[in-house]
């Protein structure tokens, strides 16, 4: 039941990266992401009662709240603030993205990762889903030319990397847990103030328009 | 105990910096002499209790010879940096190029910046580590975008971007190892520290743990400036101000080597070197002929000095990867590249201040213009491309005799790429320092804080060629046997 029900999150997780592969409107990045990052913290929850781990269930909820609540609610100021409509095209076409996405799945599936996918633990049947995730949200984050989608397939990144983690068995203490939580929590601050500050500056945050460095 | 009051002193001067006001802006000076001082006398304190127990290890902190180190090159190039920092912001407000709460705002971010160094090679566990080096992201990604100018601002959001996608895979990497090595750890339920998998002996299915170790390398490695992870190097070291240029060159990217070394250590214990030294040789020869060849077309006197740090990781890269007497070279070359490209950079800061450009064009008769810095900068120039006497030329030709047996065509590639960087150097130095001194330009130094630093850092270098302290030399010396 559980490894099925993980095995179920792990693939919504998964199509949640495509689905932000072909997005182009900003709102809509950030409602995904925030739904994603939800399916990371209901992997966590259900690892915390199989564990019967407070620590566990207690990042599980700080991660809800800096993830699912006030990140996107950070973004979504932004996006009011600077107009951010439409800002997440990609360099590649739609197809073209598709075919990346098919050949990573391959890739993950490959025996290039065979050591990663034959792990020995319980949940072994999600671990290529997991992999074809991260290498996935890193196209992700190549891929597209806004500087806010940047942050989304980071932030996507980063999701997929702490389900991987989760999946492969790996136990941490709640004070790192919740570090890593923080880290990423200034991290996003950061990033949006920087947003801000280029669009000032550039006022666009398309970043093949950035290129004052070539000077 | 000591280890926390050294994490507490930048702290606690961050703190303080942030509550002074505009007229009592004399204080920032005081607290740092105070920072500067207390770190000097906690480092020390740290090093001599290293060397007397061999190693410090506790829940939060693991302390051996490598660490101190480390600790070493941040507290040198932190008290230099920092002092420096102090003449060259005034010298900057008296042109009007940085406000009151500019100056407040980067000693702010400096001394949390110094903390999250600090932290990185102090603490004991993996992903600690790896939250405190993109702490040092953070903490710096302010300072790189401090002058607030469109290019500034480009290559804060690359060094931002780059460095988190790079330090995400070196954290993907980190869980891995951990979770191949907490399988061979009994009765251990939560995630380990550097004590728990150095203990681990070798391991039956190594394909797990080779991977875990591309990725560190390609994610510390990003940090570490490595080429092709590089790109966001020239431009942050060339857009950020001049005292964390200096810090970014001489002391970061040791830190993040660092990371490197530590994961090394305990993957060599599992599957043997010859993976993890093959990958270190394959991207320091790389990086060594990258950054020459660019060296050798460079306009720009700071992001010559950017390349010069890539070529120089690549060249400590090839000595860790060669083994053997290359490993205390490389452990050498650290050290030594510390204190040059302070010295470099920090002169760099007053021809900078003088000239008002980085153009290596726009810039004649430095020895004129600047006799102290002049000087030094020819001196650091030296150095920091292993002319003799200087301790860079024995590290490098110790870390290329470590690998002619071995890898005699990557020994001779690395010899010529030394060779046209020095070509390189030799060329845009003499441009710079000699000639005629363009009008408009008044000749003279600064003041005592923009000197001082740098005669302390070129002592040290000197002094450290003729004479090494026997201090630094157990330290080495017990570094080097982790390898083994």
């Amino acid at each position: 039941m559980i490894v099925n029900s993980l095995y179920f999150l792990e693939t919504l997780l998964f199509i949640t990266v495509i689905v932000l592969q072909l997005m182009n409107e900003s709102r809509t990045s950030v409602m995904i992401y925030a739904a994603q990052s939800f399916i990371v913290s209901l992997m966590l929850i259900i690892f915390s009662f199989q564990e019967n781990s407070s620590g566990l269930f207690i990042s599980a909820l700080a991660m809800l709240a800096v993830k699912v609540v006030i990140m996107p609610i950070f973004f979504f100021k932004l996006i009011d603030r600077q107009k951010l409509k439409f800002a997440t095209t990609s360099y590649l076409s739609v197809p073209m993205t598709l075919i990346v996405i098919m050949l990573i799945v391959v890739l993950a599936n490959s025996s290039v990762f065979r050591s990663l996918t034959s792990m020995p633990t319980e949940y072994s049947s999600a671990i290529p889903i997991a992999l074809s995730g991260i290498l996935a949200s890193l196209f992700l984050t190549i891929n597209k030319r806004g500087a806010l989608s940047q942050i989304i397939g980071i932030l996507t990144l980063e999701n997929c990397i702490v389900s991987f983690a989760s999946i492969i068995g790996l136990k941490q203490t709640l004070v790192l847990e919740l570090g890593i939580i923080f880290d990423i929590f200034v991290w996003s601050v950061i990033a949006t103030v920087f947003i801000s500050m280029m669009y000032k500056h550039f006022g666009s945050l398309n970043i093949t328009q950035i290129t004052h460095l070539k000077d | 105990m000591l280890l926390t009051f050294l994490l507490l002193v930048p702290i606690l001067a961050a703190i303080s910096v942030s509550f002074v006001k505009r007229e009592q802006k004399i204080y920032i000076k005081h607290i740092m002499f105070a920072a500067s001082a207390l770190e000097i006398f906690f480092s020390a304190s740290v090093i001599s209790q290293t060397i007397a127990s061999g190693i410090y290890s506790s829940t939060y902190y693991y302390v051996d010879s490598l660490s101190a180190l480390l600790i070493f090159i941040i507290t040198v190039g932190s008290f230099s940096a920092g002092i420096y920092s102090m003449g060259y912001l005034h010298e900057e407000n008296k042109k009007d190029i940085v406000g009151f709460s500019r100056i407040k705002q980067f000693f702010i971010l400096l001394n949390l910046f110094i903390f999250t160094m600090f932290f990185a090679v102090m603490v004991s566990n993996p992903a600690l580590m790896w939250i405190a080096i993109e702490a040092t992201t953070l903490s710096t990604a302010f300072l790189i975008s401090f002058y607030n100018k469109p290019s500034a601002m480009e290559a804060a959001w690359k060094y931002l971007i780059i460095n988190s996608v790079g330090l995400l895979l070196g954290f993907l990497g980190t869980l891995i190892l951990l979770a191949v090595s907490s399988s061979h750890l009994e009765g251990t339920e939560l995630i380990v520290s550097w004590k728990d998998l150095i203990s681990i002996g070798a391991i039956q299915d190594p394909l797990a743990i080779k991977v875990a170790f591309i990725f560190i390398m390609v994610g510390f490695g990003t940090k570490t400036g490595l080429v092709p992870m590089h790109t966001w190097l020239p431009d942050a070291h060339s857009k950020a101000p001049v005292p964390l240029s200096a810090l970014l060159s001489g002391v970061l990217l040791n830190v993040s080597f660092f990371a490197i070394l530590r994961n090394k250590i305990v993957v060599d214990n599992m599957i043997g070197s010859d993976f993890s030294s093959g990958l270190l040789v394959l991207f320091g020869i790389v990086s060594i002929i990258i950054a020459a060849f660019i060296i050798l077309v460079q306009v720009n006197y700071k992001r010559l000095l950017a390349y010069s740090s890539i070529e120089h990781m690549g060249i400590i890269a090839l000595g860790f990867g060669f083994g053997g007497m290359g490993v205390l070279a490389g452990l050498l070359h650290m050290v030594f590249h510390s204190l040059a490209k302070s010295l470099l950079f920090l002169c760099s800061g007053n021809i900078f201040l003088k000239y008002s450009s980085t153009k290596i064009s726009n810039v004649r008769g430095v020895l004129s213009a600047l006799p102290f810095t002049g000087i030094l900068f020819l001196f650091g120039v030296f150095a920091i491309t292993g002319v003799p006497p200087f301790g860079l030329f024995f590290t490098e030709f110790y870390i290329l005799s470590a690998g002619i047996s071995s890898y005699p065509g990557i020994v001779a590639l690395a010899m010529a790429g030394i060779i046209i960087v020095f070509v390189g150097f030799l060329r845009h130095a003499t441009s710079m320092v000699f000639g005629e001194v363009p009008a408009g330009i008044k000749k003279g130094e600064f003041g005592f804080l923009t000197t001082a630093p740098l005669a302390v850092v070129a002592v040290i270098l000197v002094g450290f060629g003729l004479f090494f302290p026997p201090f630094i030399v157990r330290l080495i010396e017990s570094a080097s046997k982790l390898f083994l």
